[in-house]
């Protein structure tokens, strides 16, 4: 085993892994990597297993004293990490000597990158899962001082090729959505709006992202409490989209317009405040 | 049991499947959902990995690389269902009531602060569902007497084990939160301790009962809670 000092913790750092289930009827979210699909790209690169658990990294990153050499990888947004200075291109695998400090700098493209670590990290598992959530995990994000500990000190493993970044992941206006439960509550008019419209980013977390209000989609139409999952799009009354993702509540009482699946939120969890994305809607039979 | 569902089926995104009952909120269609989940559980359908509930649906999570949700409607509408066989416990949660919002409240609703304690602490209270947050209990039967819009503008942090009360619904806030509902006391009681199983002391099914402590008792019951020697008062019915 090894170990690493968190010297500073970044934006909103966590470790995450591929959610936590069996427990929505207590009210726990499943949690998660934001972006699934990088984060197994991590573990991929490393020949983890695809669950491991990964460090979740937003926009602005962490500074990590390693104590112990490892393989590392890094995935997701282009977030400018570097190994004593050196730069490590997203998508690379990179041994890391004991000293060695990993940091980050300007990010470059995307909003969350994925640190994998050869073995994954070893952190609290509660109810299965080491995704940090708090109340259920001791605390939701990574503070300074915190020391990190990972399963394999290991010497270098043969380099792998490094994988080339797909930018349309990141560049891309379009998200794929489906019609939620209540789509048919919209008039004709809203529909027209939320198939054709551009939404603007408000806010994002873990819970949800927030888009601006669409005056045009204000609405009365409240719901029972009913079950939702991550990528579900809520419709306030103000004419607020509302996306749920990974630490997203597990009912609500919004009208569910739209539905995301995996792909929809992996690459909506890309995009920051200020970005403009448009909807693929696709209606099935 | 009946050969046609009184509910329909409709996909949640690719994993999820509801069923859903007409959008009521009654004991019954609470009993009968809890029924079938507890029968479709027992059933133990491959691909099936998990469920939860709310007023008058049933979400059910499935691995759509296993099975496809026709296959998993036909699978639930071959389970037959029995009568639930848990039986149902009613708890007695202690409760300092006190603070600004409850005699606030208490004058919007046109009742002394005695008054409005008397209401609500005498409502045996049916537990729906978890939900918002973990630990977070949908109770129903509050009074209508004390039926109160939420704040127009939400606090940022409600403290954990705050009793409140919104539009219809009387509740605890497990953790601290941000909140839009009325504080009217505080519980000294863990509503979510996630290093349990289950990790919530009550089911769905259960009732609540709300029962005045003061001050002085507050503080004992909390050290005791701390300590983990506190025993919490229950009944268990038959029926």
């Amino acid at each position: 085993m090894g170990s690493l000092l968190v010297v500073k913790p970044g934006l909103f750092t966590s470790i995450q892994d591929a959610g936590r289930f069996g427990y929505r009827r207590y009210g726990v979210p499943v949690s998660g990597a934001m972006d699934a699909h990088h984060a197994a790209l991590a573990n991929a690169l490393l020949n983890n297993p695809a669950d491991a658990p990964v460090l979740e990294i937003t926009s602005k990153g962490p500074e990590l004293h390693f104590r112990d050499h490892t393989m590392v990888a890094i995935t997701g947004a282009e977030l400018s990490a570097s190994i004593d200075g050196h730069h490590m291109p997203v998508n690379s695998v990179r041994h890391i000597a004991a000293g060695q400090v990993l940091a980050f700098g300007q990010p470059q493209f995307g909003m969350r990158a994925y640190l994998g670590i050869k073995g994954g990290y070893l952190s609290e598992t509660v109810m299965g899962s080491s995704s940090m959530y708090h109340p259920v995990t001791g605390r939701s994000r990574l503070e300074t001082g915190d020391t990190l500990v990972f399963r394999e000190s290991g010497g270098p493993d043969q380099l792998n090729a490094i994988v080339k970044p797909d930018l349309r992941f990141f560049q891309s206006q379009y998200i794929v959505a489906t019609t939620g439960p209540e789509f048919e509550h919209l008039t004709p008019k809203q529909a027209d709006h939320v198939r054709k419209g551009i939404f603007e980013i408000a806010e994002n977390n873990r819970m949800g992202y927030q888009f601006r209000v669409s005056s045009i989609l204000s609405h009365t139409t409240h719901i029972i409490t009913s079950p939702v999952t991550p990528g579900t799009i809520q419709l306030t009354p103000s004419g607020r989209l509302i996306v749920l993702m990974r630490d997203g509540q597990v009912t609500g009482g919004y009208p569910r317009i739209l539905q995301l699946a995996e792909d929809g939120m992996n690459r909506l969890a890309q995009k920051g405040t200020g970005q403009k994305i448009r909807f693929n809607l696709i209606t099935l039979p | 049991m009946t050969l046609q569902p009184e509910y329909t089926c409709r996909s949640l995104g690719e994993n999820v499947l509801l069923l859903e009952w007409p959008a009521r909120i009654t004991p019954g269609v609470l009993q009968v959902i809890l029924d079938l989940q507890e029968t479709i559980v027992a059933a133990a359908i491959p691909g099936l990995l998990e469920s939860y509930h709310t007023y008058h649906t049933l979400a059910l999570i499935y691995d759509p690389q296993t099975l496809s949700h026709y296959e998993l409607e036909q699978k639930i509408l071959a389970v037959s269902v029995s009568s639930g066989t848990v039986k149902k416990i009613r708890w007695y949660i202690p409760v300092y009531y006190n603070g600004e919002e409850l005699e606030q409240l208490a004058t919007q609703k046109g009742l002394k602060s005695e008054e409005l304690i008397k209401i609500h602490s005498e409502t045996t209270y049916l537990l729906y569902f978890y939900g918002f947050l973990p630990g977070f209990m949908y109770l129903g039967g509050l009074d209508e007497r004390l039926h109160a819009q939420r704040k127009p503008t939400p606090v940022q942090a409600v403290p954990a084990g705050s009793l409140a009360i919104g539009g219809a619904q009387t509740g605890i806030y497990p953790t601290q939160s941000p909140g839009g509902w009325h504080i009217i006391g505080q519980s000294p009681l863990r509503f979510f301790i996630p290093h349990t199983e289950p990790p919530c002391f009550a089911s769905p099914g259960d009732e609540i009962v709300f029962e005045p402590v003061d001050a002085l008792a507050f503080r004992e019951i909390a050290g005791e809670v701390e300590a983990g020697t506190y025993q919490l008062k229950k009944d268990q019915s038959d029926g």
